[in-house]
């Protein structure tokens, strides 16, 4: 997608992370932006220290109706939305499988895989309708590999929306609808204290995430650019590759194994 | 672990379709089964049938308290459970995901993902204090390649299910405990009356999928010894590998610009 002819972008965990940096991307582009966040917060901390090229809206991505409000509010004031991130997530809850509260993955579930689709709900139809936009949806490298002890719920459901993203970008691709799942390696964000505030639980994995220079400011370039060049994945951090690589030279092999059977 | 060596079987799904191969082939090696399955009528036909290999059990995957019930009356008559077969589902509804009844994205996450973590969530923790015994769930080619219109809900399920597998295989592996996931293509199912159970009116009554060619019982050796030798990937179908490769091609590209 031109972003030179995009006009109004709509960003869900828009307020703070990888949503912000995004959106200021975006808006750097000539872009209008609105953000929508479950936080209200942040979203007046936000709006605070930039100008009228962006709005706020609070939202629960799990909640259907709030994403009808939303929509209409949003583009009341800035006109049809051209570019939709769906970037809200919470964190892994740090608990392995047989550990884990059910209601805990659940509530990955509906908030990392059900909120994302509840985006597309609110504005696939309409895009493939005008024949134009983009649709962004943020994944993981948990979306790519999996295999973490205690990263369990979070893997599935980032499984989930980067095969959603894959299975969107067929559907929508005859209708000039751009689609595209980001996969970032571990980003500086407020991820967990996020997820803390809305009830989610979390234990200390975060210990063990690796140092990364990458920030959110350059995972919004990114994004910038792989929304311009519909790339079907905008991969941030090249350290993430061997692992990818490891599972899928154990996929291949096991589809040997079977053919040599 | 050898088949034969385990004591009991809890397969969801279980009163036809891969399900019911895979009791089959069980039951053959000794092993004995309860099956589990939202269709009572079916579950009554298999138990007039093989009563004395079997037992039964009535469950809707996505019933919590109905799993606890079921495992707690299966143990009773056969013992503690030692491998679980997480098998039940439902097919894609067909429709795009533009178009696609939010309710219906929803039972199908229900069933067929969160129905495996149900399992998952009532076993596992006791398998892991006995330090043996395996977790198999089925997902399918659809888990591995979304590469079709019409599958936003499937893909996203069965994604999740080989998610869940990969991560829960790491998190037992110290206890001795095997997990698989076991990834069919299209095979001669009952699949399209399940679904049609559900509340998809994609299909019309007729529709089913039982001529295909490939029939659950010749898979069902290859699905045992993957549980034997606890291989992580149980393919069955390699006409999709084709899709496979090319997915992988994809995301190779992308690290590529990154």
């Amino acid at each position: 997608m031109d972003l030179s002819q995009a006009k109004h972008a709509f960003i869900t965990g828009g307020a703070s992370g990888l949503g912000l940096g995004i959106a200021d991307a975006l808006a750097r582009r000539g872009v209008a932006v609105t953000i929508a966040d479950i936080n209200e917060d942040s979203l007046k901390e936000v709006l605070a220290t930039r100008g009228n090229q962006f709005r706020g809206v609070r939202l629960d991505t799990r909640d259907r109706e709030n994403w009808q409000k939303a929509k209409a509010e949003a583009e009341a004031a800035f006109g049809p939305v051209d570019i939709l991130v769906n970037n809200a997530g919470i964190s892994p809850n740090g608990r392995e499988f047989a550990d884990m509260d059910p209601e805990s993955f659940d509530r990955i579930l509906a908030i990392n895989l059900v909120g994302i689709v509840n985006g597309i709900f609110a504005f696939g139809a309409d895009m493939r309708e005008r024949g134009n936009g983009h649709i962004v949806n943020t994944s993981s490298q948990a979306g790519l590999t999996a295999g973490i002890p205690g990263v369990g719920a979070y893997s599935v459901a980032k499984f989930g929306v980067t095969s959603l993203s894959e299975g969107l970008r067929v559907e929508m691709e005859p209708h000039g609808v751009g689609v595209s799942v980001l996969c970032p390696g571990y980003v500086q964000t407020n991820l967990g204290a996020n997820t803390v505030k809305i009830g989610g639980d979390i234990r200390q994995y975060t210990a063990a995430m690796p140092e990364s220079d990458v920030t959110p400011a350059d995972v919004g370039e990114m994004v910038a650019e792989g929304i311009e060049q519909n790339a079907a994945y905008i991969l941030t951090h090249k350290d993430v590759w061997p692992g990818v690589e490891k599972r899928m030279n154990a996929i291949k092999a096991a589809c040997d194994y079977r053919r040599n059977a | 672990m050898r088949i034969s060596e385990f004591r009991h079987a809890f397969v969801t799904g279980g009163a036809s379709g891969f399900g019911l191969a895979i009791a089959n082939a069980m039951a053959g090696h000794g092993v004995r089964v309860t099956l589990a399955d939202v269709d009572e009528e079916a579950l009554a036909a298999v138990q007039a049938e093989r009563g004395e290999l079997f037992r039964t059990s009535v469950l809707d995957v996505r019933d919590r308290e109905g799993w606890r019930e079921a495992r707690a009356r299966a143990e009773v008559d056969f013992g503690p459970v030692d491998l679980l077969f997480n098998n039940a589902g439902i097919g894609p509804d067909g429709s795009e995901l533009a178009d696609m009844s939010p309710e219906s994205f929803d039972r199908m996450i229900a069933i067929n993902l969160t129905g495996v973590l149900n399992g998952v969530s009532t076993f596992a923790a006791s398998l892991r204090d006995a330090g043996r015994g395996h977790i198999a769930s089925t997902s399918s080619m659809s888990g591995m390649a979304a590469d079709n219109a019409g599958l936003g809900s499937y893909g996203p399920a069965k994604f999740g299910v080989v998610a869940m597998m990969e991560v829960l295989r790491r998190e037992m592996e110290p206890f001795g405990v095997g997990v698989s996931v076991f990834c069919p293509g299209t095979t001669a199912t009952n699949l399209i009356a399940s679904t049609r159970r559900f509340g998809s009116d994609r299909f019309p009554e007729e529709a089913s999928l039982l001529d295909l060619p490939v029939k659950p019982e010749q898979l069902a050796p290859a699905i045992l010894r993957g549980i034997e030798e606890n291989r992580l990937y149980i393919f069955t179908h390699t006409e999709r590998r084709a899709a496979v490769e090319e997915r992988f091609a994809g995301i190779m590209a992308g690290f590529d610009a990154a």
